[in-house]
């Protein structure tokens, strides 16, 4: 195959596929991309088994076929070179890449197939590309981000409801909800469980794609694919079920504060700075709940202690609730509204964190218990 | 109680010389600072035949033993191989107090659990310091440092007629034996007793630890001074202080097993990380230390190591939660080869007793967090008090 394009071009369309490829589970001995070129239009594909992101982009083709070639090498060769046209030939088992007076030849990976398993075909439902991306922000944080517990806490859970979905991820410390209107993920089957790491590569394609509008959804019983412009994501699911998490949702809750959010942002940044000795790094931050204002102290066996006091509505009886620092501004960070609401029962239960307006997006966070 | 362990390495300066430069294997290599005025701090055992000892004026070394190889001290040599020497202490408890470069004293009241009674730790010791070292030591054991540093001595290369004798490197003084040991000392050797009170004591007739046991309190008082004199009273009975105080914190805590047969099979693997992992969180649990990181290695029958890590925010706190971490980093391992070694180790210690903070989690209820909390403490009081094999967690299957 042979083909011409720009550098700035092939260097974009590298971006989400090299992010995918690993040497697991093929047989090439180092991560690689597939490349097919058919009417001047090239795909570049990246594997791993549980993950494949394709981008496509125009090109000068000259002659149709398929390549491998070691996805890391290629992308920092055509990432040093100068601007301009980038020439791509693939002659038995050798990549000859031309910019310039500069010419590489680079041998092609040996090895069999890439993993392509995708099933889900055909028509999706379509997800607005905005609300996704802020619902992803928004739920991907509260996941497990590796595999040393029950696999379904690394997922995010896509479930149905009566008039939209509803986004869930859970790491069992704290479980992250939102509900989206108006949109529905067509085929009613049995809830979607989606891996985190894969919505967090999602994100990024997002990032880089932000002029779509919509984003193409479908799945089967086994995958996922999101494709959105010249993008493609695909992603095997993880087995159900999600735990049952309805059962934490609090019914109604004693006491809550209103506070505003960017202060109390860098009050929790400022009295973490305290916890900063890996022998401080189980210490809680501690909030003081009374009337007309929150207290937020700690205190390290390592460091030392800080305190300090921000406004607040309150609602209830003097609490102290302790939560672990990172956790706590996850949540806060996570609300898309000036104020934020903090529902608490006591020291020992899950308090929420949820915006003061919209009631779409809800954050539990279980205390740190102190003896 | 013989659980007091003393360390010291054999010239040790001079022997760190000679592994740095071979050819002086053999010869009398004697290390001292300040040229022809100043001291020896360290004599190999050849150099020791003619005479040199440490501390002795160099000039006279040089008297003793014309041939002597006269090398200057490099410090920051000696203190990477005192690196590598805390380090092998290190593994056995955390209980290390270091006296000097070459020396230091272990409280391994702890360490029974994971190593074996006080002697086979002592050999142990000796064997992994040889090792990783290539440096020899001597090693005292007995109720009190005293009694240890004493019986460390005692244990060292001896020079007999121009010769030097190895005796068993490793000495251990059980309580029955301490009389006996400790009075055929002579006064001297107690610590504290310089050349003066020496020579006042051979003037009444005392040389050995046993004369000196029969001088009344009250006569040593009103020779030699309150502070002096009860001091010399307790050490000739052989009280003396067992108390290790480690100035380094620990860093970490492990244990693995080299087996007679290759291990075959993920599930023979699983097996015994989760014995090994048990012992080193009972053993940390009790040492109330709270660590962060976990670390696996695997070694194959081609000698090929493998380690996996993991670190998380907050400590581990119960020995189910640090069983799955384990499982999750050898279950997706390549086991075509047959394993050799396998070892699990601790790290990234946070103070404080167990339970201080707890984060919770939404799907425990907090009866279950209380029962399993009982049962690891009932699991530890079982295993202290009957050893470490009494108890332990099963395998459903």
């Amino acid at each position: 195959m042979k083909f011409t394009t720009e550098r700035d071009s092939i260097v974009e369309a590298l971006n989400g596929p090299v992010r995918a490829a690993t040497s697991k589970g093929t047989s090439y001995n180092i991560p690689s991309l597939k490349l097919k070129l058919k009417n001047n239009n090239l795909e570049i594909i990246g594997s791993d088994p549980d993950l494949v992101i394709s981008t496509r982009t125009d090109v000068h083709g000259e002659q149709d076929g398929d390549m491998i070639v070691p996805a890391k090498l290629f992308q920092d060769i055509v990432r040093a070179l100068d601007q301009g046209a980038v020439h791509v030939l693939s002659n038995d088992e050798e990549i000859t890449i031309t910019s310039g007076k500069a010419e590489f030849k680079v041998r092609e990976p040996v090895g069999g197939e890439l993993t392509l398993f995708t099933k889900a075909t055909g028509d999706g439902s379509l997800l607005p590309t905005k609300i996704l991306a802020e619902s992803l922000n928004q739920v991907v944080r509260a996941a497990l981000t590796d595999n040393s517990r029950a696999p379904q806490l690394s997922a995010v859970l896509f479930a149905t409801t009566e008039d939209g979905i509803r986004m869930v991820a859970t790491d069992s410390y704290r479980l992250a909800y939102k509900d989206i209107k108006g949109i529905s993920i067509k085929e009613d089957t049995e809830d979607v469980l989606i891996p985190a790491k894969t919505l967090e590569e999602l994100q990024k394609i997002i990032l880089a794609n932000q002029n779509e509008k919509e984003i193409n959804f479908s799945y089967s019983d086994t995958d996922a694919v999101f494709n959105i412009g010249d993008s493609k994501l695909a992603t095997r699911l993880i087995k159900g079920p999600f735990p049952d998490y309805q059962r934490l949702l609090p019914n109604s809750y004693e006491n809550y504060a209103i506070i505003e959010k960017e202060p109390f942002i860098n009050v929790i940044n400022r009295i973490k700075l305290l916890i900063r000795d890996s022998k401080d790094a189980s210490s809680p931050v501690k909030l003081n709940f009374s009337s007309s204002h929150v207290e937020v102290s700690v205190s390290t066996p390592e460091s030392g202690s800080a305190v300090e006091i921000i406004e607040a509505e309150y609602s209830g009886e003097e609490t102290q609730v302790a939560f672990n620092p990172n956790y706590l501004l996850d949540g806060v960070k996570a609300i898309n509204s000036e104020n934020i609401v903090i529902n608490i029962i006591d020291s020992s239960k899950p308090a929420t964190i949820e915006p003061e307006d919209e009631k779409d997006y809800h954050y539990l966070l279980m205390p740190v218990r102190i003896s | 109680m013989t659980d007091v362990l003393h360390v010291d390495m054999n010239s040790f300066f001079a022997s760190v010389e000679i592994l740095d430069n071979p050819s002086l294997r053999g010869l009398p290599v004697v290390v001292g600072g300040g040229g022809k005025r100043g001291v020896v701090c360290s004599a190999s055992y050849e150099a020791r035949v003619f005479g040199v000892r440490a501390a002795m004026p160099i000039y006279k070394a040089l008297q003793c033993c014309p041939k002597a190889v006269l090398l200057p001290v490099r410090i920051s040599r000696y203190r990477l191989y005192n690196k590598r020497f805390l380090s092998v202490l290190d593994r056995v408890t955390p209980f290390v107090e270091p006296v000097a470069l070459d020396e230091a004293y272990l409280d391994i009241s702890h360490a029974h659990t994971l190593f074996g009674d006080s002697l086979a730790i002592g050999r142990k010791i000796y064997e992994d310091l040889f090792s990783e070292t290539g440096l020899t030591c001597s090693i005292g054991i007995s109720q009190n440092k005293l009694l240890a540093k004493l019986a460390s001595k005692a244990a060292k290369p001896k020079i007999l007629s121009g010769r030097v004798e190895n005796t068993d490197p490793v000495l251990l003084i059980s309580s029955a034996e301490e009389e006996l040991f400790l009075d055929r000392h002579s006064v001297a050797a107690l610590p504290g007793i310089g050349r003066k009170t020496v020579e006042k004591l051979s003037q009444i007739g005392v040389k050995t630890v046993a004369d000196l046991k029969i001088l009344s309190l009250s006569t040593l008082v009103a020779k030699f001074g309150t502070a002096q004199g009860k001091s010399v009273f307790v050490m000739a009975r052989g009280i003396g202080s067992a108390e290790v105080v480690p100035n380094q914190e620990r860093k970490s805590l492990g244990k693995e097993e080299t087996f007679a047969i290759d291990l075959v099979g993920i599930a023979e693997l699983l097996r015994q990380i989760d014995m090994l992992a048990e012992e080193v969180y009972f053993v940390s649990k009790r040492a109330e230390l709270l660590f962060r990181c976990v670390s696996v290695k695997v070694k194959f029958s081609n000698f090929e190591v493998i380690t996996r890590s993991k670190t998380q925010e907050t400590p581990f706190l119960s020995f189910l939660e640090l069983k799955s971490a384990v499982h999750a980093m050898v279950t997706n391992l390549d086991l075509k080869l047959g394993v050799r070694l396998c070892g699990v180790q601790v790290s990234g210690f946070v103070v404080g007793p167990h339970d201080k903070y707890r984060q919770t989690s939404l799907f425990d209820a907090e009866s279950d967090v209380h029962a399993k909390d009982a049962l690891e403490e009932v699991t530890l009081g079982v295993k202290e008090k009957f050893g470490n094999q009494a108890i332990g967690y099963g395998i459903v299957r």
